[in-house]
């Protein structure tokens, strides 16, 4: 894969609604770290959502005004990080969908699009520093791969950068299999999403014995739906997003209510 | 529950239900999932083979009602005779006819999907005309009475001792667990099959327009016998099948059993020329071909003309998820897992259960997408088809499909989520009433947080939301 971008100055961090609503310490330790590496970062104060949880439920027509919403806070900006693969795609991939019919809104969306990132997508092709992977620290952990990386055309980015940095991470097995949450799917087929969850947390159960103490992935709601199966199933194991995983000496404090899956 | 999704769900927890289900289908999958990895790269680069089998169906599909017209006059050049379907019922009563003129009593088939979406064999048996399904799994699935629940293994469901149990039952064979005895038992009864068949009935896996040529790609050699054999050979063939020359066919042939069954190449490869000419020895009297719209041409001009592209090789059943908790008979129609769940609400299918649920029935994992050999985007097409299902809620799909209270949770979410304010308000009021006593726990009783709640816990609310800074 190859990403001809140049590294801009400026960076403007799409929190995304998940961690806003759930998962502050994600939008918090993103800041810090693009700070620590010398960006200017911007958090628009006007962002809330991509529009995503509604476009892949087929529902477009209230996808789009909060589409509207999320370019307006977003077009001025020389590049978007987003720590999400799945907010990433939708807005890549799925939004110009929504303006097929508007050329010249369309044209807007495309550009915007092109000019948005994947966080470990950004460090790997944009940013371009190899040292960066020396300022991931913490326990021994597992990864598990979120489908939406697929879309993106990211394969071992996150890989690479941990197996690059000091952190243990144990093989997870069928880590590139669905974790069963597919947005609206959890709730409309919640047995198959289920039975989808109960093979991933055996597996995460395994790496556990092994020795990982987390599960690392880059999308909140794979995450989420992982750790609250697992807090349901009483396993004792943390989740965090990948990000997270940046050491607090190169990285502002502000990691109170970690993932946690008890 | 009686919506669509309500009886997909239904069907879906029988089977998941079944001790025996899951470790069959798991390890059937996961043997042609290591197959198909292991043979495309010893083929060629697997990406530039995929690109060049999607560019033969990108040209050909972009050309069919010509290339269908060509087809049409070189089959009939090669002394063939042409028949068009534009549904299910119109197929069965040209093969039904063609049957009486030619006083048929035994019909002899090979596997064929087509033939499977317009149910033949319960139709022609109504009739008077016994019909012999001669591929093994097809045959266990006919002696089962059942449906195939997978595109290329039809008996995928089924462990070698309800196979054995099965044979006992029906032909009177002692119980053995030795697979090899079993074939056996099938070889003797399918050969005398083979010798007394007045008619053979088979699909094709490529119709070449320039020759008027079939193609059929088999394992077992039983597509060998069907079509050379009996007095009478009838193929009926989806029209996506056709391509232009004879060169498509290799590109496409080449990715075919790779992707399938993780074959370099398939057994037998029978090129199919019409009926036997004058100071040949053998073949057909007559030939004839069943060209099948039954929905197809709908699906040439919008979003879904890409469905068309399928060459059934099953390679995103095996690596779907949701296929490999279900199986495939909980999809209620022919054509089984993703690319199921795109084409049988498309297809004019007279049989399939509860086709508009089955959009929803993916995660939108897109390992089917990464698998499949002519790159068919089946999530685009999968969130396309809830989004039509919303366009046309009279035609059943969405109102049913994705319930009341999921409607006004995401009316509420994109008012919110359109406005900062609003959606700031908004989560503070979630919060603070999840913080009321009780609230939690009444809330997970209620669509869509008692879906949800099924298998996991309510996520928790932080002290300050991320612009809380």
């Amino acid at each position: 894969m190859k990403i001809d971008f140049p590294k801009p100055k400026t960076v403007t961090l799409f929190s995304t609604c998940l961690a806003d609503l759930f998962y502050p310490q994600v939008r918090h330790s993103t800041k810090s770290l693009f700070e620590s590496l010398g960006y200017s970062v911007t958090v628009p104060k006007d962002q809330t959502c991509c529009g995503q949880p509604a476009f892949n439920s087929g529902k477009w027509d209230q996808a789009k005004p909060v589409a509207d919403a999320w370019i307006k806070a977003f077009q001025g900006a020389e590049c978007v990080v987003v720590p999400s693969g799945s907010c990433t795609a939708m807005i890549r991939v799925n939004m110009p969908h929504l303006y097929e019919g508007d050329k010249d809104k369309l044209a807007q969306v495309e550009a915007l699009a092109e000019r948005t990132f994947e966080l470990v997508e950004f460090l790997t092709y944009v940013h371009r520093d190899e040292t960066v992977a020396s300022k991931l620290a913490g326990n021994p952990v597992t990864y598990h791969y979120s489908c939406h990386q697929r879309e993106l055309g990211l394969k071992g980015e996150t890989e690479a950068l941990l197996s690059a940095s000091a952190v243990v991470c144990h093989e997870l097995e069928g880590k590139e299999e669905c974790c069963g949450f597919g947005g609206a799917f959890s709730a409309r087929m919640p047995e198959i999403s289920a039975a989808m969850l109960r093979k991933k947390l055996a597996n995460i159960g395994q790496a556990a014995s092994q020795g990982a103490q987390c599960v690392v992935a880059n999308d909140l709601g794979c995450l989420m739906n992982m750790q609250c199966a697992a807090q349901k199933a009483k396993m004792d194991i943390e989740f965090k997003h990948v990000v997270e995983l940046f050491s607090s000496e190169t990285l502002a404090p502000g990691g109170e209510g970690r993932v946690r899956g008890t | 529950m009686t919506t669509p999704v309500g009886k997909f769900r239904e069907k879906s927890r029988e089977a998941m239900a079944s001790p025996l289900l899951g470790p069959a289908l798991k390890n059937a999958t996961d043997k042609f999932i290591a197959g198909r990895l292991g043979t495309l790269p010893q083929l060629g680069e697997p990406e530039s083979l995929k690109q060049e089998a999607r560019e033969v169906k990108v040209r050909c599909i972009a050309r069919l009602d010509q290339l269908t017209a060509q087809f049409a006059e070189s089959y009939r050049a090669r002394g063939g005779q042409v028949h068009f379907a534009a549904d299910a019922q119109e197929a069965r009563q040209i093969l039904l006819s063609i049957a009486r003129e030619n006083a048929v009593k035994l019909v002899a088939k090979s596997k064929s999907m087509a033939t499977e979406e317009i149910e033949i064999n319960h139709f022609l048996e109504g009739q008077g005309i016994e019909v012999v399904e001669t591929d093994l799994g097809e045959y266990i699935i006919q002696l089962a009475k059942e449906k195939p629940s997978h595109i290329i293994t039809p008996a995928i469901h089924k462990t070698k001792e309800q196979v054995s149990s099965l044979f006992h039952e029906k032909l009177g064979t002692p119980e053995t667990p030795d697979i090899s005895e079993m074939t056996r038992t099938a070889k003797r009864v399918l050969r005398n099959v083979f010798l007394k068949a007045d008619m053979g009935v088979t699909g094709a896996n490529f119709a070449v327009a320039e020759t008027g040529t079939l193609t059929l790609v088999t394992n077992e050699g039983n597509g060998r016998m069907v079509t050379s054999l009996p007095r009478i050979h009838v193929a009926v063939v989806g029209i996506e099948k056709i391509v232009e020359k004879l060169s498509d066919v290799p590109p496409l042939l080449k990715v075919l059993p790779a992707s399938a069954t993780g074959q370099k190449i398939t057994v037998y490869f029978s090129i199919i020329s019409g009926p036997r000419r004058p100071g040949e020895t053998d073949g057909p009297e007559q030939s004839h071909v069943i060209l099948l719209d039954n929905g197809r041409i709908d699906m040439l001009g919008g979003d879904y003309r890409e469905s068309l592209y399928c060459i059934r090789c099953g390679a995103c059943l095996n690596v779907c998820p949701v296929y490999q908790a279900v199986g495939g008979h909980s999809y209620g129609g022919t054509y089984p897992g993703p690319i199921g769940a795109v084409v049988t609400p498309l297809l004019h299918e007279e049989d399939a259960k509860y086709p508009s649920a089955l959009p929803q029935a993916s995660s939108l994992c897109g390992a089917c997408r990464d698998a499949c050999p002519v790159k068919i985007d089946l999530p685009r097409m999968l969130v396309s088809l809830r989004h039509d299902g919303v366009l046309h809620p009279a035609g059943g799909f969405s109102a049913r499909v994705t319930g009341m209270a999921e409607g006004v949770a995401f009316r509420f979410w994109a008012w919110a989520a359109k406005s900062p304010a609003r959606f700031h308000q908004a989560a503070k009021l979630m919060r603070w009433l999840f913080k009321l006593p009780g609230f939690k726990g009444l809330v997970r009783f209620f669509p869509p947080a008692s879906g949800w709640a099924f298998a996991r816990e309510l996520p928790e609310f932080p002290e300050r939301f991320g612009w809380e800074e």
